[in-house]
């Protein structure tokens, strides 16, 4: 015997509103306990990062009798480069090695305006011009002038630019 | 009688060592020496500039050693003394103040009941460690400290800078071998050492060092990414080289540019505190560093990174 169809309705209703409904309150409520019962296993990862000691941790400390210092460049062409940190012992030694070079130590480091301003004096200019000189090899081209020269008037002669003178063709393009 | 068996019984078993009395627990005193060997063999690799340096022992008192400098003799025509050998504006002594240098350990007992030798092997382990960095710190900081530096900040290391230093150490008659200590973004980075052998043909480059053949740099190169020998230096890389930003402060030296001065050599000390029911071990040595030979030190101060 079948349901009488006013309660068949009923329940068809029941099913498809409040079961939607139901089921939302359903997850609310599994969010809601989830959220209160704390997770096995982030509560273990919490304690062992508050736990700092151990039998089987080892800690190792490093000590010195004495605290280094920094010297800076205060002129020169490396202005405000730092030397060291150096044993307190060996400051006097390196402050003459380097007055001996025209270079001035200090224990505090020139500011950046400091450095901007004296690079537009004199002396930096001639520091800087000493150490470029060394320099003057950096990314020079390997190059011969007479056979640049040679190639440029072939390439003047043929109508193309010099680079395309001796540019060499890839395969596929000289046997087609 | 029960009694008489049970004392002759107790006799024999203390005899044979193995009852009431009788032990087998390694004490912690026992096991220095395995402490002091693991510390020194941690130390024999990590010591990486500490061979390549003047190696000086200090015993007895004092806290300073001198060495004094003699410059190379130049012919002087000039009877003025301040031009004669000694130069007047040389530095005349090279002062090593001693310092005091150590790392501890606190081992729990609680550790020690599992295997007392494996853990001092351990904290020999760690403490050597701590020290050989230390040693290696203290040395390389120093080739900051030379007054020639063939590069700057913001400045990528080239071939050419290597044959500066050379040319260098050749005009300050340094006695070779020489040895060129650089940081590892020096020799590997992008713009490091071994982007010379890209195929570009200008001053910086060396492409044909690939083709060198059997034997060539370039072959050493090309299978170890590495060459212990590079124009005319023998290269090292040492991470404890002092960095700031992106550039690090290596060097070219010799035997005579640094020295490294020994007072006490390293040793292991145990102490036990009961109020942690622990043992504290410490590892300790005395000893000093300066520069020996100013004009025998070229400091390659050169980008790491790009």
């Amino acid at each position: 015997m079948g349901r009488p169809k006013k309660i068949e309705g009923e329940i068809q209703t029941l099913t498809s509103e409040e079961v939607a409904l139901m089921r939302k309150e359903i997850s609310e409520l599994r969010e809601q306990v989830k959220s209160q019962r704390p997770e096995p296993f982030e509560e273990i990862r919490k304690a062992s990062i508050k736990n700092q000691t151990g039998g089987q941790q080892i800690t190792l400390k490093h000590f010195t009798d004495h605290r280094k210092v920094s010297l800076y460049h205060t002129n020169g062409f490396h202005i405000g480069k730092k030397i060291g940190p150096l044993h307190p012992g060996l400051l006097e030694q390196t402050f003459v090695n380097f007055k001996n070079k025209g270079i001035v130590l200090s224990v505090t480091c020139p500011t950046a305006t400091e450095i901007e301003e004296y690079k537009k004096t004199d002396e930096y200019k001639q520091f800087a011009h000493s150490q470029n000189n060394n320099k003057l090899h950096r990314n020079k081209k390997i190059s011969n002038t007479e056979t640049e020269k040679v190639i440029a008037g072939f390439a003047k002669l043929i109508g193309v630019k010099p680079e395309e003178a001796i540019q060499l063709r890839p395969q596929e393009a000289v046997l087609k | 009688m029960k009694n008489f068996l049970l004392r002759l019984w107790s006799l024999l078993a203390n005899e044979r060592g193995d009852v009431s009395g009788g032990t087998t627990t390694t004490t912690i005193t026992e096991c220095i020496p395995t402490a002091v060997a693991a510390s020194i063999l941690v130390a024999q690799e990590l010591d990486i500039v500490l061979p390549l340096v003047t190696q000086v022992a200090f015993p007895g008192p004092g806290i300073v050693h001198n060495t004094p400098h003699i410059a190379i003799l130049t012919a002087e025509n000039d009877q003025d003394l301040a031009n004669q050998a000694i130069d007047s504006t040389t530095p005349g002594v090279s002062a090593a103040t001693m310092e005091n240098t150590g790392s501890t350990v606190f081992l729990k007992e609680l550790a020690m009941l599992g295997s007392v030798d494996d853990v001092m092997a351990v904290a020999g382990t760690l403490i050597g460690r701590a020290n050989a960095t230390a040693r290696d710190k203290a040395l390389c900081t120093l080739f900051t400290s030379f007054t020639q530096n063939e590069g700057a900040a913001n400045t990528r290391l080239y071939v050419q800078d290597i044959f500066d230093a050379y040319n260098f150490m050749r005009k300050a008659i340094a006695s070779s071998p020489y040895s060129l200590v650089l940081h590892p973004g020096h020799i590997w980075s992008s713009v490091g050492l071994m982007t010379m052998a890209a195929s570009t043909a200008d001053a910086n480059h060396y492409p044909y060092m690939l083709a060198g053949g059997v034997g060539s740099a370039g072959e050493d190169i090309a299978r170890n990414a590495f060459a212990g020998r590079l124009f005319g230096f023998d290269v090292y890389a040492d991470a404890n080289v002092t960095v700031t930003s992106r550039d690090a402060s290596g060097a070219a030296i010799c035997k005579e540019s640094i020295k490294y001065v020994s007072k006490r050599p390293f040793r292991i000390d145990v102490e036990h505190k009961g109020e942690y029911v622990g043992w504290q071990v410490t590892g300790s040595e005395f000893f000093g560093s300066a520069i020996l030979t100013d004009a025998q030190g070229d400091e390659m101060l050169f980008l790491t990174a790009a």
